[in-house]
């Protein structure tokens, strides 16, 4: 029995050896490959989205018109198609002063975060992509439109930070990805506004290399929004691959 | 033809032509956007697969390179690692089509 178990023992360790045998520059491959085909998923899922955006807008125009020209059949079989892209037609469209409800709003948004160097950071919101830049970038808005657009990496932008999360109305809807990394020895009072925006752990206390995505809105309540911490290296990406093609 | 035969042939073109007519209600221009988002979707789709099997091909032949390497080196624990490393790629690959 103890030499069954000894020739298990060895059998086991040899796999064990074998699969962190790999050599450095094999490591390097796959991880580069792994990495190209989240970008790939990604930019599809990303592409797909927008494409997905302009069509609601288009048919969502053609409700309207065929309401207008009382072409009932007309603009109920388009409504009927709406909701098959999670669109409820019925609802009036809203307006440019006012933000889309948030189940709505989370369907239109798109994000990925890679903290390597260099690193990804990619926000689209209706299928507009925002600028991002190295550090954490910040997307919100309120009032139907876009109210905050930065990046912030330093221990000064940190203290921006928590200005311009400070001064968001209750409930604009906010974006956070992170892009590389930021510097160390931030104030714990930024720590705060993650949770204030529906974050729980927040992008300040990661490994290294770690991306990290933030979709949750002003006053949503620790943990209450979507909240995503990859592991070093690794990308991740709002929408999920497996989830982004699915109407 | 009886006469219930004839109002059963009746029955069923009325309903043929209402069937017809729901999808017909659709709006040109509307049947004409989704099917161009379709075409679109497909075309991302089939783009962003070939360009993940270009990509799983390039590494396959990465490491293929790196096990004759080894071999070469008499470094057998690397090549096995590796050679392990492509079968499991080979499966998932198989899987993933499969699918």
């Amino acid at each position: 029995m103890r030499i069954f178990l000894l020739i298990l023992l060895i059998l086991l360790a040899g796999a064990v050896c074998r699969a962190s045998d790999l050599p450095d520059d094999v490591k390097t491959s796959i991880s580069l490959s792994d990495d190209k085909q989240h970008e790939i998923a990604a930019k599809a899922a990303a592409d797909v989205a927008k494409e997905r955006a302009a069509l609601i807008q288009n048919l969502t125009k053609i409700v309207e018109r065929e309401d207008k020209a009382k072409h009932d059949a007309a603009a109920a079989e388009v409504k009927k198609y709406l909701q098959t892209l999670g669109v409820d037609a019925s609802k009036p469209a809203p307006t440019a002063k006012v933000n889309p409800p948030w189940a709505d709003f989370i369907k239109t948004v798109g994000a990925s975060s890679q903290g390597t160097k260099p690193g990804v950071g990619v926000i689209q919101i209706a299928g507009k992509g925002m600028k991002t830049a190295k550090g954490l970038n910040v997307v919100a808005m309120a009032d139907g439109g876009i109210v905050l657009e930065k990046s912030y990496c330093t221990q000064t932008d940190f203290l921006n930070f928590i200005g311009d999360i400070d001064q968001l109305p209750a409930g604009a809807y906010v974006v956070m990805v992170l892009k590389e990394g930021v510097d160390k020895e931030i104030s714990s009072k930024a720590r705060k506004c993650f949770k204030d925006c529906g974050g729980r752990r927040g992008a300040l206390e990661l490994e290294a290399e770690c991306g990290y995505i933030l979709i949750g809105a002003k006053g949503m309540g620790a943990g209450a929004g979507h909240e995503q911490v990859s592991k070093p290296k690794e990308m991740i990406s709002f929408p999920p691959p497996s989830e982004a093609g699915k109407k | 033809m009886t006469m219930t035969n004839a109002l059963n042939r009746i029955l069923v073109l009325a309903l043929v032509l209402a069937g017809g007519a729901a999808a017909e209600d659709m709006p040109e221009d509307a049947k004409k956007a989704i099917a161009t988002f379709e075409t679109k979707k497909r075309d991302i789709d089939a783009k962003a697969a070939a360009a993940a099997a270009k990509e799983r091909e390039g590494l396959v032949k990465e490491l293929n390179k790196a096990v004759e390497r080894e071999t070469k080196a008499h470094h057998s624990a690397d090549a096995l690692a590796i050679k392990d490393y492509l079968e499991q790629l080979q499966k998932t690959t198989v899987g993933a089509k499969k699918e």
